[in-house]
């Protein structure tokens, strides 16, 4: 079956990046969250 | 989705393109388990829960004697390499072989690359996960007591850099059809990423050093336990560096013939002084004799074995003789002196002999007309390259070397001087006003009809100083590359069957000069595009004309300002990443380096400690 989409299509190229993306943006929001904490921890004493 | 090495140098989608249903399932499960396979691994193993990766670490590191958190990573990053270049040599082989995919996953190489980018990013992940403590001074705090090694944070960073090519090409080729060259800008970023995850192995491989240090076992005793790994690094950004001139090794460039010296004097001064002033004697010798063994390897597999044209390679082997004879002279503890001095040895000696090479075994030699302008800015490329691959060798090294505001200097021009061949290398406008008579002589064929092809060329003198002047067909089943030789003044005979049938798209070629044009012989109808087939009749005239038209049919122009925005948009992704391996970089060789603050605290603590009675 053959979708009616260009050869290149984008539907199948966001699979490609999405597992890096996801990744990334899990790491990244770790790193804020825990930053904000690390920092309160650091003014506390 | 184009991971198309497939665009990079073949023809177009099949008519009607298309990508079956079938496909998007196998990548967006695929995609989805891997992401819930990465996680599950990752942050299963910073909570305690999961024990999978710490026992794998634990292995790596029994059997390396580094940490786990390098060991393990660097063989999932070395074999994901490998898978990678292999599946890009394999592709480009079969695209310039057989033309377009049937659909994205049509192609068996797709999934060695896929895999390999995949492998090279989950590899950083493994990195920035894995250490239990603050691995080295110089690591990225993640969470209160999550370190992740520098390198860890670099090959994630060149994983996801290559892998948001493949999106980005997609949009690409949407807003301008197929770019049929490997020096599209966004397949400039699928191999330029996986190529700078050498990079992020070498820093993760210091930090890995100074991580098994101790006061009885300084770095300096662990040296030699790292020559082999550094050997295969360097050898490995050699291959990477390399990479960039697939076109010539398969002998259908799309660019001037001076980007060939350009790139490959640029891979030996990169890949050569670094490896010598990161891995001490001999690291050039074996760096190129890695590549040797890589490319012959790649050579036989993709030619005799899977039966595809054979990538040919260049040899570095005179220049690595250069740099090993350099540093008997100068020491590499001064690496611009020894940068600047080994980049001339390069830029001369080493460029003699590429371009004896070329002449044996390239698939297009470098001819006298070539001279000098190709000696000219591959001497600057070979000292630009040295001096870089000096300034990143100073950077890598374990034993940290005294800072030189010259030597980024220089680095910093050398850069600047790099673009500069860039541009006046792409620099091409056609040369107007050559046509061809051609007469074609049917001479069978065991799969359909070929020709012999006399040419008349008016001028008689188009072709007199041409960097190339050559039959080029593909995409039929094959690749054929011929040169023409001249049987009186002006008038030319091929030197090969011309395939004139099915798919074949058949040329000559013209590089006189900075132009680059061609005279179609042979095209097919190509409802895609779509195009008309240009027929092969047994005599006719054409006009040469602009080359890109005939080699990329499948391009179409988009407005100025579309195009300003999409060349800006990848430089601004490529520029953030070269920003984010300089600043690696830097910050590698300053947290190794104990700074005046350092020193200041050390002895702060010192006093505080004497103080407190400790003695």
């Amino acid at each position: 079956m053959i979708l009616p989409l260009a050869h290149h299509s984008a539907l199948v190229a966001l699979p490609v990046f999405a597992p890096a993306l996801v990744v990334i943006v899990v790491l990244l929001v770790h790193r804020l969250r825990e930053k904000r904490r690390w920092e309160e921890e650091e003014a506390d004493g | 989705m184009n991971f198309d090495f497939g665009t990079i140098l073949a023809a177009t989608a099949p008519p009607a393109g298309g990508a079956e249903i079938a496909q998007i399932v196998i990548a967006t499960t695929a995609a989805s388990l891997l992401t819930a396979a990465l996680l599950f691994l990752g942050l299963g193993h910073r909570t305690g829960r999961v024990k999978i990766l710490q026992r794998v670490a634990d292995f790596s590191e029994r059997s390396s004697g580094m940490p786990g958190w390098l060991a393990f990573p660097s063989a999932v990053a070395t074999v994901s390499l490998l898978t990678a270049v292999v599946g890009m040599y394999w592709d480009i082989a079969l695209h310039i072989d057989n033309g377009r995919d049937a659909g994205p996953l049509a192609n068996p190489a797709h999934y060695f690359i896929l895999a390999g980018l995949f492998g090279i990013f989950s590899a950083g992940f493994f990195a920035m996960v894995l250490p239990r403590e603050r691995p080295s001074t110089v690591s990225i705090r993640l969470g209160r007591d999550w370190w992740a090694p520098l390198g860890g944070v670099l090959i994630c960073a060149c994983g996801a850099f290559s892998l948001i090519g493949f999106p980005l090409d997609d949009i690409w080729h949407r807003l301008f059809g197929q770019d049929v060259t490997l020096w599209g800008p966004t397949h400039l970023m699928l191999i330029g990423g996986a190529a700078m995850t050498l990079v992020g192995i070498a820093v993760l491989s210091v930090e890995g050093l100074r991580a098994n240090a101790s006061a009885d076992t300084p770095v300096e005793e662990l040296l030699h336990t790292k020559m082999l790994r550094a050997v295969a690094l360097t050898g490995g950004l050699l291959l990477g560096l390399s990479t960039f001139q697939a076109e010539f090794d398969f002998g259908v460039p799309q660019f001037q013939l001076i980007f060939q010296p350009i790139l490959l004097m640029l891979a030996a001064g990169v890949g050569l002084v670094l490896a010598r002033v990161y891995a001490g004697p001999g690291a050039a010798l074996g760096a190129a004799g890695f590549f040797i063994l890589m490319r012959g390897g790649l050579a036989i597999l993709v030619g005799p074995v899977l039966g595809q044209t054979m990538p040919h390679f260049p040899l570095y082997i005179a220049e690595a003789v250069v740099v090993e004879t350099v540093a008997l002279v100068v020491s590499t503890q001064r690496p611009l002196r020894f940068g600047l001095a080994a980049g001339i040895g390069i830029g001369t000696v080493g460029l003699a002999a590429e371009w004896a090479w070329s002449r044996l075994w390239m698939p297009l030699p470098w001819p006298e007309s070539a001279f000098p302008e190709a000696a000219i800015v591959g001497f600057a490329a070979a000292i630009a390259g040295a001096t870089i691959g000096a300034w990143i060798g100073a950077h890598l090294s374990p034993i940290p070397l005294p800072r030189s505001p010259q030597l980024r200097r220089a680095a910093v021009c050398s850069a600047a001087v790099l673009a500069a061949l860039v541009t006046y290398g792409l620099y091409t406008p056609a040369q107007e006003g050559v046509s061809a008579q051609v007469s074609l002589r049917d001479v069978g064929g065991p799969a359909g009809r070929e020709v012999e092809a006399t040419v008349r060329l008016h001028p008689a003198d188009a072709a007199a100083d041409a960097e190339w002047f050559d039959v080029t067909a593909w995409q039929g089943g094959g690749l054929v590359v011929a040169p023409l030789k001249r049987s009186a003044p002006g008038v030319y005979r091929s030197t090969e069957p011309i395939p004139v049938h099915g798919n074949w798209k058949a040329m000559i070629r013209l590089h006189d000069g900075s132009s680059l044009t061609a005279l179609p012989i042979y095209l097919p109808r190509d409802e895609a595009i779509p195009v008309g087939e240009v027929p092969a009749p047994s005599q006719f005239t054409r006009t040469f004309g602009d080359e890109h038209q005939l080699l990329q049919r499948e391009a179409k122009g988009g407005s100025p300002l579309v195009t300003a925005l999409a060349y800006s948009a990848v430089a601004g992704i490529a520029l953030s990443l070269l920003v984010l391996l300089a600043w690696a970089l830097h910050r590698l060789a300053v947290g190794l380096r104990p700074t005046r603050r350092r020193v200041r605290l050390r002895l702060r603590a010192l006093a505080s400690f004497q103080h407190g009675g400790g003695r």
